[in-house]
């Protein structure tokens, strides 16, 4: 059932919020040990929390507009006193003492949040294999990735598990798993949800985002999460959706950039994306071309940014106040710091850990930091540029669709590949959303799996994005989700 | 450190040693390579001519509001030391800092 026909369901009384959240747990237990999307169900919590929603709601409580709506958190957003280890042994059995904002609203909105995701250690990757937990298998295809970092986030939406759930995007975190699983992922503008209570990963590009079943639940839940936190400083408010013509598609002119079908592409995807955007143009959008040199540049830019500020934030792992502590041998207090740390993080963290280290050092930060900064900014002029001239930029998510797992673990430079096309709307801190554009087969035989397609658009557009988006799915083909054959069938 | 010295096993271990990460042999062996890849395809942003932008320190938007400055409840002391691998009392217990180990 969609989020918006479970709401209707529990407001006009002809479903229990504790019968939903009852079904969802069975149907999550049944297929967690194949898919590996959840770390663990709080079903406890959940039904508790149906409890007292149902009883809110018969004492003639106004449902919120998310009653009764399970949903599923990435492990990198706080819940007061429920394990949120971020994928990471450092901090296995960490119990934050308060909850993610993002949470917050949602539960204020009536949703029910049953259960932690498997992730990328700290949203370190792009195929949910740097874990010491679960690695997510994707539905489609259980052989393959469903893209990363918000691995668990996505299959749970793709399986048809829950309606809605929480990721993080911090180059691609919830758009690349939505695009190589087959659902819909929304990275809103920089600052537009609030941040307080999502582990931190790189402060300048974090962002709290939503993958969901539906293109129209998209701006239900933009409206719930969106908006500014005294507990967050970086919080900022955004437009509205616009007038009516605004969210429509006849007139909308559509940029598209060349950097975007470069080198790398598969041309599966490339033949989906063109499909879509002749079905746009047909529909009455104005494709014009534009052009985003610094786009093509962007996985480094990225890379030398994203490393040193995470090297930065953490840098705070250090087994004093929370998390795993290790001494070893020597009895030292920068022993322990040392010890801990090796023994806490796994491999990608560490790489990035030792990049950001380098790249932020004495002599070197103004040769590497400071000057992807200022590639930065010529790229943040290059969107605004071409935002005169367009309304949205479109492309594909992703440049290939699901590969296998295991098949890039041992290449980091081939997985960093995965974001070129993200990371730009990234450093830009706009909003993105990745919906589905139809399917490709595999060569080999085999496998059909999703293809996305990336909607871009000005800051603090994200409203409108999510409209137009909507507009888009209502046009049917190409623009169809549809929950992953294996377990749908 | 020397900017155009090579990334070899040396040069990580120093940079390991700045971010307070033990590396064993073997890690050492392993990430090295890595790290030399990644950092020679980051070398790509030296081409870019963009010394003229000013670094973004902030991703552009409205100005950022600040809250009242008012004294509010924070969280109790002994949910804050939950989470302490090892304490004391109300405080966080380290290894020891001064006088050295004997």
């Amino acid at each position: 059932m969609s989020l918006s026909q479970l709401a209707r369901a529990l407001a006009d009384g002809t479903r229990s919020a504790r019968s939903t959240v009852q079904a969802t747990l069975a149907s999550c237990e049944r297929a967690n040990p194949r898919l590996a999307a959840f770390q663990a169900l709080a079903a406890t919590d959940a039904l508790a929390c149906a409890e007292r929603l149902d009883a809110a709601l018969a004492a003639g409580a106004e449902p919120g507009p998310l009653a009764g709506v399970p949903f599923a958190t990435k492990a990198n957003l706080c819940i007061a006193e429920r394990e949120t280890n971020c994928g990471s042994a450092l901090l296995a059995g960490y119990r934050p003492p308060y909850t993610a904002t993002a949470v917050e609203r949602l539960v204020a909105a009536g949703a029910i949040p049953i259960g932690t995701t498997n992730m990328d250690e700290f949203g370190m990757g792009s195929s949910g294999e740097n874990t010491c937990y679960g690695i997510a298998r994707n539905p489609w295809d259980l052989g393959r990735t469903p893209g990363g970092s918000s691995s668990g986030s996505a299959v749970s939406v793709a399986a048809g598990l829950v309606p809605f759930a929480l990721g993080s995007d911090t180059g691609g975190s919830v758009r690349q798993p939505a695009a190589l699983s087959g659902v819909f992922g929304l990275k809103p503008s920089y600052g537009a949800v609030s941040r307080y209570g999502l582990v931190a990963f790189a402060s300048s590009l974090d962002v709290v985002g939503v993958l969901a079943a539906e293109a129209t639940d998209l701006a239900t839940l933009l409206a719930v999460l969106a908006g500014p936190d005294p507990l967050d400083a970086t919080t900022v408010r955004i437009e509205g959706p616009g007038n009516e013509a605004d969210r429509e598609l006849d007139g909308l002119v559509v940029g598209v950039a060349r950097e975007t079908f470069g080198p790398g592409l598969d041309p599966r995807v490339e033949a989906r994306t063109n499909e879509a955007l002749a079905a746009l143009e047909r529909a009455g959008c104005v494709l014009r071309e534009v052009s985003l040199p610094l786009a093509g540049q962007a996985v480094p830019i990225y890379y030398v940014i994203a490393t040193g500020e995470a090297s930065s934030n953490l840098a705070r792992y250090d087994g004093v106040r929370y998390g795993r502590r290790v001494q070893g041998d020597d009895p030292s207090l920068d022993a322990m710091f040392e010890a801990t740390r090796a023994a806490g993080f796994g491999d990608e963290v560490k790489r990035r850990i030792l990049l950001g280290t380098y790249v932020l050092s004495a002599g070197y930060a103004q040769h590497w930091y400071t000057k992807a900064l200022r590639a930065r900014r010529r790229l943040v002029h290059e969107f605004d540029a071409a935002f005169r001239e367009v309304d949205v930029l479109l492309g594909p998510t992703t440049p290939t669709p699901a590969f296998h797992l295991g098949e890039r673990v041992d290449d980091p430079l081939a997985m960093y590949a995965c974001d070129h096309l993200t990371v730009p709307a990234s450093l830009a801190g706009l909003p993105a959303v990745s919906a589905p554009v139809g399917t490709v087969d595999d060569p080999a035989g085999g496998a059909t799996l999703p293809v996305g397609l990336q909607w871009v658009g000005p800051r603090g557009s994200d409203a409108r994005l999510c409209a137009l988006v909507a507009a888009a799915d209502r046009l049917g083909a190409p623009f169809t989700s549809a929950l992953a054959p294996e377990v749908s069938a | 450190m020397e900017r155009d010295q090579p990334l070899d096993p040396r040069l990580v271990r120093r940079i390991a040693g700045l971010a307070r990460l033990k590396l064993e042999a073997s890690e050492l062996e392993r990430l090295t390579p890595h790290l030399a890849r990644i950092l020679a395809a980051l070398r790509a942003i030296e081409a870019l001519d963009v010394d003229d932008e000013e670094p973004v320190r902030r991703v552009a938007g409205p100005a950022l509001e600040l809250r009242a400055d008012e004294p509010r409840a924070s969280l109790a002391t002994a949910r804050l030391l939950a989470n302490a691998p090892d304490r004391l009392d109300d405080f966080f217990r380290v290894p020891k800092t001064i006088g050295g180990a004997e």
